[in-house]
């Protein structure tokens, strides 16, 4: 059991974490890159099934359980937590990269976690890394993201947790299994989870807090939160139907919010709820094919949509600048970039030969096999709109398009490596997916490169090329404001938090008024009568008393008289 | 009868009498001899609670007059429980005072060990007028240790303390005489013996009287509408005491605890439950005004006082549901939500010195030295007292919500309870955003005065200590609810089982 507390793959990088800021010089750079690549390797030397059981109060836990399904999660967790690191090794602040893997240990955590109680701690250590992740970028504009982004993800935790509470008190059990959207508790865990997948209607927390955080700190955003839900999803609620039509929502929301957008960071961002779109969709079709894909989805996405934002994020850290409108033409003096962040764009869209096009084709497969004609209509009109948004706008608005005059150089060593990495990871598993289908949790028995398959896509994606570069001055963007759901809770609610507390105020001072009034009142009274001279504590003169006795005694005998 | 029961009365006394007499020795001695009184309580605490960790109940007749002739010290688990929280924490603040807050006064070490020997009379008391003389006895020195350190803020706001808590004793009292008029005893034992035979045309007034005293207890805890006096007092005062009184309303938890059970309890004829329809209404009240409190506050020790009524009301609604689950949390979270709000008002004052001129109120301030370390400690507290897992406040609120969902009114239970975590993790993350990373890089003011941190990481670690023993200390919290639901127990220990 010690030996499987020390090789628990989350433990190894929150711990790492938390020593990283102890850490100087050459020594910080070797433990950053060392602690993903120790907690891989720990991960790998796990046999599958619980080696790690824990008696808690009433409970039994297991914050180790190991599987097929997990061990993918795990895998791809640590190795974006590698790449992350690498490419913002350079990073000035002190705290993003330590506060990164102790988001992504957490992830892992989750990924591994066998109980219900482990993954809700790991989920409240996500929110707490991802926060300060954010908090790190230090500018105004990132604070008061990460505070609304800190208050979605709280309130999801607070769902999650009386959901659990509810489903530990029906059943008496608290392993994570599969559960049906059947009861309150359980749809309160669906909703927790849905919540961090960006779900509607809370999908803008996402666009709104990840393109605030730093260059570097962007990339590590987009991979774990969303991700993580798709893996409890993918666990505990597979084939809920509702998830089909909650994806495809999703879907479409990303990519017309990202058409809309201007900001290169904020495309890519609604373009992450877009991609996580599909593999809800997946999980909702439920069989073991459209789940194969969305765990396959879910791992290429997580390598391509880094690299996106590397190459933005790269970008960003040469220019300063961050909206479409202000920037092309950097091809000229930042090919590499251009180049990766190209090979991402064709990632996303599923080229064929790169990673997007093995995975998201299984997801579409599936919704034909079960014969969804609607949803399979969807998800190809989708995938258009796919190309759209991310795979040709966002390289041609940032890296060709107008020649903005900007000539910055490709960004320093570090960051180069981390994004030719992930490109070679996204172009080695288009071309030989047999790895990753290998570690897939179901048997795969799909050829992602039939005649069929590869030119259904390439049709696909040069009409709507074609489709693009027509339309384009319609696309060309304009410094606008986009509205969505979170104007309810960033302009509405506070509005009229302010009115009311206004009058509550007012109301308050008021009863204040009155009741201070009163007091004065009383005291002034009291003092009148008690002072040294007063009706009360003066003293009277004899006769005066006699007289009042004489009346009394007087009306005493007028009353007799009467009676 | 064993004479364990009456130590933890007498070491506090006969350490403050001590101290009196001898308070022109050296501030280092008075300091090292209150202390080594504190640590001889927690050893008598813990010998009691071994003590009645079985079964037994002890009782301590004074001048060997039985019961109810005399006066009586009884002993069960929960008297025990709450002498060794109470105990423990004293440690805390003692330590921290002695850093230079008790020079800048006069008897500071004297009030405390006649604070301390208030409380111990208070829970080991067995009846209701040495309750009301213990609860006297607490309040003056509490009066002295409020003031303790002077200045304008701190004697208005307890001027305002002294005046409310004079004027629930005058209620107390009346609320005594009425149950001695009804009962002719005032023994907790003999009360609970008698009140479930009480006549038909005596219930009004007994009644009456119950409600009374509960008024009076309520007061004492803080509930809803009876918290105002705590915040600004709480606010206002020194840390350490501040720290101290974390307590101080788990006293009238306390009371009301042992009354709804002892008193008011299931047997209790036409008197069961007398409390019940206020006591959850009114906690899940306190817990949202609470809360509101700690949104709405304008510096960091306002906001502390605030999640002290806030953790009040959580208490009070898990004693509310009667339930021995709920009991059990409760008793639980008691010694987290005494030890996380303690250690909260002593770190506010260690940041309030760090920031400088801005102290603890809530503007961007300038960078503090060992940002790093009290960004860390602060972040601890902050979940504990959140119950952000993995930490006990985590693992107080899982078990008070196992407890609720057994009761009807479990709804709103959920919901205040979730909701109001919520709202203390939000407020606790723009405090800690607003301290530690908005901070403004260009000013440099140094410290006024080295206020310490480790009593505060005591405290924190105390926390982690719940955290790790949870399971142990949930089943003798168990146990105490066991024992507090069969009343029968303590009427037959204290009566010796006379009809």
């Amino acid at each position: 059991m010690t030996s499987a507390i020390l090789l628990h793959p989350a433990l190894i990088l929150i711990i790492g974490a938390l020593l990283l800021p102890l850490l100087r010089g050459a020594a910080r750079n070797v433990a950053v890159l060392a602690i993903p690549l120790l907690a891989l390797a720990a991960l790998w030397l796990l046999p599958e099934g619980r080696p790690w059981q824990v008696q808690w109060l009433d409970y039994s836990l297991a914050p180790l359980a190991v599987d097929k399904l997990s061990r993918l999660f795990a895998t791809i967790f640590a190795l974006m937590a590698f790449g992350g690191g690498l490419f913002a090794l350079r990073q000035e602040s002190r705290l993003e990269i330590p506060a990164a893997y102790l988001y992504a240990g957490s992830a892992i955590g989750v990924a591994l976690a066998g109980d219900l109680i482990t993954v809700f701690l790991f989920w409240e250590f996500m929110a707490v890394g991802s926060t300060l992740v954010l908090w790190s970028a230090g500018t105004p504009l990132a604070w008061a993201a990460s505070r609304r982004y800190v208050g979605v993800h709280l309130a999801g935790g607070v769902i999650l947790f009386a959901g659990i509470a509810g489903h530990i008190a029906q059943t008496g059990d608290v392993a994570f299994t599969a559960m049906q959207a059947d009861s309150i508790a359980h749809w309160l865990i669906l909703a927790g989870f849905l919540i961090n997948a960006g779900a509607p209607p809370f999908s803008a927390w996402l666009p709104d807090a990840y393109p605030e955080a730093s260059w570097s700190g962007t990339v590590f955003l987009s991979a774990f939160t969303t991700k993580t839900a798709v893996y409890v999803l993918l666990r505990g609620f597979p084939g809920a139907e509702i998830l089909i039509w909650i994806g495809i929502f999703m879907i479409f929301y990303g990519i017309v919010y990202a058409l809309l957008e201007n900001d290169m960071r904020r495309i890519l961002a609604y373009s992450i709820v877009n991609q996580v779109g599909f593999m809800v969709t997946g999980i909702g079709i439920g069989t073991e094919m459209a789940l194969n894909g969305a765990a396959a989805h879910a791992f290429t996405h997580i390598i391509y949509k880094a690299l996106l934002l590397m190459s933005a994020g790269a970008v960003l850290a040469a220019t300063g600048r961050r909206k479409c409108s202000e920037l092309g033409g950097l091809f000229h003096s930042m090919p590499l970039t251009t180049i990766c962040g190209t090979i991402g764009a064709l990632a996303i869209s599923s080229f064929p030969l790169t990673s997007g096009f093995i995975s998201k084709s299984m997801v579409t497969q599936a919704a034909i096999d079960g014969h969804l004609q609607m949803v399979w209509l969807f998800l190809a009109a989708a995938s258009a709109g796919v190309f759209l948004h991310a795979g040709i706008k966002f390289p041609w608005f940032v890296f060709f398009q107008k020649d903005s005059g900007l000539r910055p150089a490709d960004p320093p060593a570090s960051m180069r490596w981390g994004m030719i990495l992930f490109a070679f990871l996204c172009i080695g598993l288009g071309v030989w997916p047999d790895p990753l289908y290998a570690m897939l949790p179901y048997a795969v028995n799909y050829v992602p490169y039939t005649a069929a398959h590869v030119i259904t896509q390439l049709q696909l994606l040069l009409f709507s090329g074609l489709a693009f570069f027509v339309m384009l001055d319609y696309l060309k963007r304009t410094p606008t404001i986009t509205l969505d759901f979170d104007w309810l809770y960033r302009v509405a609610g506070p509005a009229l938090a302010r009115r009311l507390g206004g009058r509550l105020s007012q109301a308050r001072a008021g009863l204040d008024g009155l009741a201070r009034e009163g007091a004065n009142r009383m005291t002034a009274q009291i003092h009148q009568h008690r002072r040294p001279d007063g009706l009360l504590s003066r003293s009277w003169p004899t006769g005066g008393m006699a007289l009042w006795v004489m009346v009394l005694l007087l009306a005493n005998l007028v009353f007799y008289y009467l009676g | 009868m064993s004479h364990l029961v009456i130590a933890p009365l007498l070491l506090p006394l006969c350490a403050g009498i001590v101290l009196l007499m001898l308070r022109h020795l050296d501030i280092r001695l008075r300091r090292a001899l209150a202390l080594t009184a504190v640590l001889a309580q927690i050893g008598v605490a813990v010998a009691l609670t071994r003590a009645v960790a079985d079964d037994a109940i002890l009782t301590y007749a004074l001048g060997a007059w039985p019961a109810p002739y005399g006066i009586v010290l009884v002993a069960d688990r929960l008297a025990a429980w709450m002498l060794l929280i109470t105990t423990i924490l004293a440690l805390f603040p003692l330590w921290h005072a002695s850093h230079g807050l008790d020079t800048r006064g006069r008897h500071f070490h004297v009030l405390y060990q006649l604070q301390l020997f208030g409380l111990s009379g208070a829970f080991l008391t067995g009846d209701v007028f040495n309750l009301f003389v213990f609860f006297e006895v607490l309040l003056l020195a509490s009066y002295g240790l409020v003031l303790h350190g002077g200045g304008g803020e701190r004697t208005r706001a307890g001027l305002h303390y002294v005046v409310i808590n004079l004027a629930g004793s005058s209620l107390f009292l009346i609320a005594v005489g009425a149950l001695y008029g009804l009962y002719g005893t005032l023994n907790l034992a003999d009360l609970a013996r008698m009140m479930p035979a009480t006549p038909a045309e005596n219930l009004g007034p007994a009644r009456a009287a119950g409600l009374l005293l509960f008024a009076v207890f309520a007061l004492k805890a803080a509930l809803l509408p009876l918290y105002l006096w705590l915040p600004a007092a709480y606010a206002s005062t020194s840390a350490p005491v501040a720290a101290l009184f974390a307590i101080m309303t788990k006293v009238g938890a306390y009371a009301i605890l042992r009354a709804s059970t002892l008193l008011f309890g299931a047997e209790a004829g036409g008197l069961a439950g007398l409390l019940d329809a206020w006591l959850l209404p009114l906690a899940l009240a306190t817990l949202v005004i609470g809360l509101l409190g700690v949104l709405a506050a304008r510096h960091l020790r306002e906001q502390a006082a605030y999640m002290v009524v806030a953790s009040v009301g959580t208490l009070l609604a898990a004693f509310a549901l009667g339930s021995h689950a709920g009991l059990a949390a409760g008793l639980y979270y008691l010694p987290h939500s005494t030890f996380a709000a303690a250690a909260m008002f002593l770190l506010a004052e260690r940041i309030a010195a760090a920031r400088g001129a801005q102290a603890d109120r809530f503007e961007v301030g300038p960078r503090m030295t060992g940002e790093y370390w009290l960004g860390a400690l602060f972040f601890c507290a902050g979940i504990l007292i959140a119950g952000l897992p993995p930490l006990s406040g985590f693992i107080g609120k899982f078990l008070i919500l196992q407890a609720a969902l057994a009761h009807p009114a479990r709804a709103w239970i959920l919901a205040v309870v979730l909701v109001g975590g919520l709202l203390a993790l939000i407020a606790l993350a723009r405090v800690g955003s607003l301290f530690f990373l908005r901070v403004d890089r260009h000013r440099d003011d140094s410290p006024a005065l080295p206020v310490p941190v480790a009593p505060a990481v005591g405290l924190l670690l105390l926390g982690l200590g719940l955290t790790v023993a949870a399971g142990p200390v949930h089943d003798f919290a168990a146990q105490i609810a066991e024992q507090l639901l069969q009343p029968r127990l303590y009427i037959d220990a204290v009566l010796g089982g006379r009809p």
